[in-house]
Parts: C-alpha cells; sequence; structure tokens
C-alpha cells in the first residue's frame, strides 16, 4: 500500500498488494484484505485520481498556487512570471478527469472555464487553451510545448519526470 | 440576399473542411470557428427582418478566428465576420473585420499580469458585449435586448484604439480592469426620413471593473462608457413654384453609460442581472431654409436651438438559466428598456420629429431552452413576449402593437 500526499490531496495507491498477502497468514491475509476492502471502500477505484499539475520542463516555476492556476485556466494569466507565454492544455470538457480538476483543484464549473477560453479567444485577446482527447496527448503537448501546462491523473499514466516535463508541487 | 448567402456559405464550406471537432493548431498558429443559422417568426410587429411575421431564416452568422503567437510576451489576432441579419445595414455585416489587434504583455508576475493591445478592439463593456457575436457565450439565441440592442450595434461593438489590461488575484478574490481609448469604427445611423446625413462619432472613453469574489461564484462587474458624436441632416419640407423649404437639423450629444453586471454561477444555476441608466448632454438645432431654385440663392427662414439633457433612460435585465445536465438547460428572463423613466408606458411619443415608434418603450418577458447535442453543437429555441415596441423595425407609418410575441430557433457548430 502506498499513499501519496500531495498537499489537500491523500490518494491511496495498491501497489504490489497481490504477492505480499501471498507470504502471510491466512489471520494477517484476512486483516489486510478487510484494510484493503475498507480503503478501496473511502477511495472507490474511479475516485483514485491523483491529479498532477504539470508543465513544459522551460518553465521555471517549481510550485504553482491554487490562484495562479485558477487564473491560468480562466485565461486571465496569459504569461509566466519569466516572460514565456502560458500555453494551457486540458482535457475535453465532458471528461471525468477535466470535471474533477476543475471541481475539487478550481473549484468552479468545467462550463465556466469553457465559456472563459470563449472570450479570451472571440475576443481576441489571447491564445486560445488547446483541448485534448487523451492523457497521453496532453503529455506530447506539454513535453513539446514551451509554456505548456495541463494535468494528469498520476495513477492512470506513467511517465518519465526528467523528460521534458516539469511537475508543479500546489501550494 | 444571394450574394450575402453565397458568402456565409464559402465560410462554412471552410469550416466544414477543418476539423469541425477543434481547433486547427499549425505551430505558432490557431483557428477556431462557428457558424449559425437561425429561424425567426414574430407576430404583430416585425423585428429587424422586415418578413420577420411570415417566418424567416434570414439570420446568419459564421465566424473565423486567426491568432497568432509569433512572441512569448506577444501576439497577433483577427477574425472575419459574416453576420446576415434582415435588411438594415447597420444590423448586419457581409463580411468585416471583427477584431484585428496587437496584444503584448507588458509586465507578468505570479499575481498579476498587464497587458496593451491596439488596433480594432471589441469594446469592454458589460457580461457579453466582447463575445456578443458568437453563439455560444450566449444563454439564449438573441442577448438580452434591453441592454444589447440589435438595432445600432456596431456603432458600440467595436473600438479603434488602444487597450490596458490589468488582471490581479488572491486570497480577496480576483479584479479584472479594462481601459480602453479610441473611436468607434462606424459612421453611425441616421433616420430614414433624412436625405443627406453625416454621423461624426467622436473620441470614446471604456472603462470595465470586474470583480470576482472569493470563491469564484460571484461576479460583480462595473462599466463606464462614455460617447460624444454630431449628427448633421437635412430634409426637403415642401415647395413652391421655384421655391424649396428645406431643414438642417444639428445634434450634439454626450452620452455616459454606467453599466453594472452581477452574476452568480453555481454548479447548476447561474443568476445573472445588468443595469444602466444612462446621463445625455448636449444641444440640438434645426435651420429652415429657402432655397431658390432658379438662381441657386439659399436665405435662412429660421433657426431654433435647444440643450438637451437626460437622465431618464433606464435599461436593465435579470435571468435565472438552470442547467439540467451537460446537455439540457432553460432560462427564464425579464428585461426591460424605458427611454423616460418618468413615462415608461411611453404615452408620450419621442425622437426628432416624433418619428421614434409609438410606444418606444420595451418590456419583455422571455423563456428559452437549449440543447447541446455535442460540446460543440448545440440547438436551442425560445419565445419572447414583449410589450412595447422600441425594438421593432422603424417604420415612419409608426404602425405599431402594443403587445407581440417572438419565437425564435438556433442551430449552431463551432471549432
Amino acid at each position: 500500500m502506498r499513499v501519496k500526499h500531495n498537499n489537500n490531496y491523500k490518494i491511496a495507491v495498491p501497489a504490489g498488494n497481490k504477492y505480499y498477502l501471498l507470504k502471510r497468514s491466512i489471520k494477517t491475509n484476512a486483516v489486510m484484505a478487510v484494510c484493503v476492502l475498507m480503503v478501496f471502500f473511502l477511495f472507490p477505484p474511479k475516485e483514485v485520481q491523483a491529479i498532477e499539475i504539470i508543465a513544459n520542463s522551460n518553465v521555471l516555476q517549481q510550485s504553482i498556487s491554487t490562484n495562479q492556476l485558477l487564473a491560468i485556466y480562466l485565461g486571465r494569466r496569459r504569461t509566466w512570471p519569466g516572460g514565456e507565454g502560458i500555453k494551457v492544455v486540458m482535457l475535453k470538457q465532458r471528461d471525468s478527469l477535466h470535471t474533477k480538476f476543475c471541481r475539487d483543484l478550481l473549484h468552479i464549473t468545467p462550463r465556466k472555464i469553457k465559456h472563459s477560453w470563449d472570450r479570451v479567444v472571440f475576443s481576441g485577446t489571447g491564445r486560445g487553451a488547446t483541448e485534448v482527447k487523451t492523457q497521453q496527448e496532453m503529455l506530447q503537448i506539454i513535453k513539446d510545448t514551451p509554456g505548456a501546462v495541463g494535468y494528469i491523473d498520476r495513477s492512470a499514466v506513467l511517465f518519465e519526470e526528467e523528460v521534458g516535463i516539469n511537475v508543479l508541487t500546489l501550494e | 440576399m444571394f450574394l450575402r448567402w453565397n458568402k456565409t456559405l464559402a465560410l462554412l464550406a471552410l469550416l466544414l473542411a477543418a476539423n469541425l471537432s477543434q481547433a486547427i493548431e499549425i505551430g505558432d498558429l490557431e483557428l477556431h470557428g462557428f457558424i449559425s443559422q437561425s429561424f425567426m417568426k414574430t407576430n404583430g410587429n416585425k423585428f429587424v427582418l422586415t418578413d420577420s411575421e411570415s417566418g424567416s431564416f434570414d439570420f446568419t452568422e459564421a465566424g473565423l478566428s486567426l491568432h497568432y503567437q509569433p512572441w512569448s510576451r506577444g501576439f497577433l489576432s483577427t477574425m472575419l465576420l459574416s453576420r446576415n441579419f434582415g435588411d438594415a445595414e447597420t444590423n448586419e455585416e457581409d463580411l468585416t473585420i471583427d477584431h484585428l489587434l496587437v496584444g503584448f504583455n507588458l509586465y507578468s508576475d505570479e499575481n498579476s499580469e498587464l497587458n496593451f493591445r491596439v488596433g480594432r478592439l471589441k469594446s469592454p463593456y458589460g457580461l457579453y458585449n466582447e463575445t456578443r457575436d458568437f453563439p455560444f457565450s450566449r444563454s439564449g439565441v438573441l442577448l438580452p435586448q434591453s441592454m444589447y440592442f440589435e438595432d445600432g450595434r456596431n456603432l458600440s461593438l467595436r473600438t479603434e484604439g488602444a487597450e490596458l489590461e490589468l488582471s490581479t488575484s488572491g486570497a480577496y478574490g480576483g479584479i479584472v480592469l479594462n481601459w480602453l481609448y479610441g473611436r468607434s469604427t462606424e459612421e453611425g445611423d441616421c433616420l430614414p426620413i433624412y436625405e443627406t446625413c453625416s454621423v461624426d462619432t467622436d473620441s470614446r472613453d471604456i472603462v470595465r471593473l470586474i470583480y470576482d469574489f472569493p470563491g469564484n461564484r460571484l461576479k460583480f462587474g462595473a462599466s463606464y462608457f462614455k460617447v460624444n458624436g454630431d449628427a448633421e441632416g437635412t430634409i426637403t419640407l415642401g415647395g413652391l413654384n421655384n421655391l424649396t423649404y428645406w431643414d438642417k437639423h444639428y445634434v450634439s450629444v454626450q452620452r455616459k453609460y454606467l453599466i453594472y453586471s452581477l452574476q452568480y454561477e453555481g454548479d447548476d444555476w447561474v443568476f445573472s442581472a445588468e443595469y444602466s441608466a444612462p446621463r445625455e448632454t448636449g444641444y440640438a438645432r434645426a435651420t429652415t431654409y429657402i432655397t431658390d431654385t432658379n438662381s441657386g440663392s439659399t436665405v435662412e427662414f429660421d433657426n431654433n436651438e435647444w440643450a438637451a439633457f437626460s437622465d431618464s433612460i433606464r435599461h436593465y435585465y435579470i435571468e435565472l438559466q438552470y442547467h439540467f445536465n451537460h446537455q439540457y438547460s432553460g432560462f427564464l428572463r425579464h428585461g426591460a428598456y424605458y427611454p423616460d423613466k418618468n413615462d415608461k408606458e411611453g404615452s408620450v411619443p419621442g425622437g426628432v420629429g416624433g418619428y421614434t415608434p409609438t410606444p418606444s418603450y420595451h418590456d419583455a418577458y422571455i423563456a428559452g431552452a437549449t440543447w447541446n447535442i455535442t460540446e460543440d453543437m448545440l440547438l436551442r429555441g425560445e419565445y419572447h413576449y414583449i410589450e412595447g415596441a422600441a425594438h421593432a423595425v422603424t417604420e415612419v407609418d409608426g404602425d405599431y402593437d402594443r403587445y407581440w410575441g417572438m419565437f425564435l430557433m438556433q442551430f449552431c457548430i463551432r471549432f
């Protein structure tokens, strides 16, 4: 059992439980099984989404505040403090991870984010956000695009942190 | 009309040739677009479209937006807009440059940002003006007509000038402040009674403050919009033998709008309200001349001048929108426009020479529903029950119904 702490997020991820359990006595196994079941009851698998904020490696920041992230995703912050233009990447409006990102991290509706970007694009005041269908696509764009920022479900996607991706700590 | 349709269809073909599900991005270049087709049927009066009473499809919008970001702190942005809406030139645009601007970021830190833009800009006032032609940003087919008029829309829609935008956020919430200085892109509208007419719109200032309360659900906005304008028109009154009597009307007006906006956006409910009380000052002069058509000589016959002041115009709307799920939503709206708050019933004919329609106010109740077929495609419908004819088609004969109705449907696609 590996428990990952990410500020407000406490995410449980099963790791190697299968082999670990086999070596234990039946009683220990039963206790462990109950524990695992309880954990899964508390954190159903669908909810096990460790959202990480990721950016292109040229973004100098190592951490990001919720306020800054919100301003970026509402299209109100378009330049990183170092002067690099921000390229926002997000999943489609009805994607479950996008919904969770909006509601749990930013505390706003996906609809509001969509409307904010419509305002940016169709008033000509900035560059639009890129919408992607999969997290793999998001990873690729963030690796390839200077100033890009996005998010992924760490429990569902494996990526090499050192290759073009900067994982930002959420303050 | 067919020429207009051809242009709109050409734009649609371009949209269809594109990948409709998402924007096109080629390196630093981005392309977004939309198209909408509406149906309108009115009973009692005509609204913008002269054939609206028999049912009309003469309402199409299409836009193609281009953004180019060659520098990390700077960009170029433009949008082509085609708007086919009725017969009056002031309501529609065959194919026009909606905005064309260069933008720079002057300062940026973790909590705030200062941007500068110059060129043809969308006037930043109220909750909707910058995106009023993008159907997906509206709750219904039309924006509240009491605040965002269709007649004469182009006069305030865009400004050629420069804009500063300060955006800042923290534990106190978020603030966006815009200040724009420039001139209107339009020369202005003239009443059809004038034979010759010129409207000169001078400089304008627009300042808007939007404050998001902590939690980002409640938003308050205040917009200040100052417009100066001069208009001069001539009208022939009559003739006798070789003598012609004609009038020259001159009006100089300064109008200051102060628009208050409020919006609460919950998970399912969205409540919006806007209120405006413009203040108008200026003067009008009417001079009557007699011209001898044989000799070509003209003499002044009569001259009258009036000082004008008004702070009695009121307009507002309130709207409640409910999202049943991510596909279906509905709204109820009430909006009103009174050219004279002391005479809401419109018993006194207003306007130059009494040609403004009577009753010249607008008090409307609207109910509508939207079906978001996909994230990028929607179908919506709405019904307006209207008292007063302030926004009906202007006709010189002045034959209007006080109570009338309007049904609209709209289909939109975006990418």
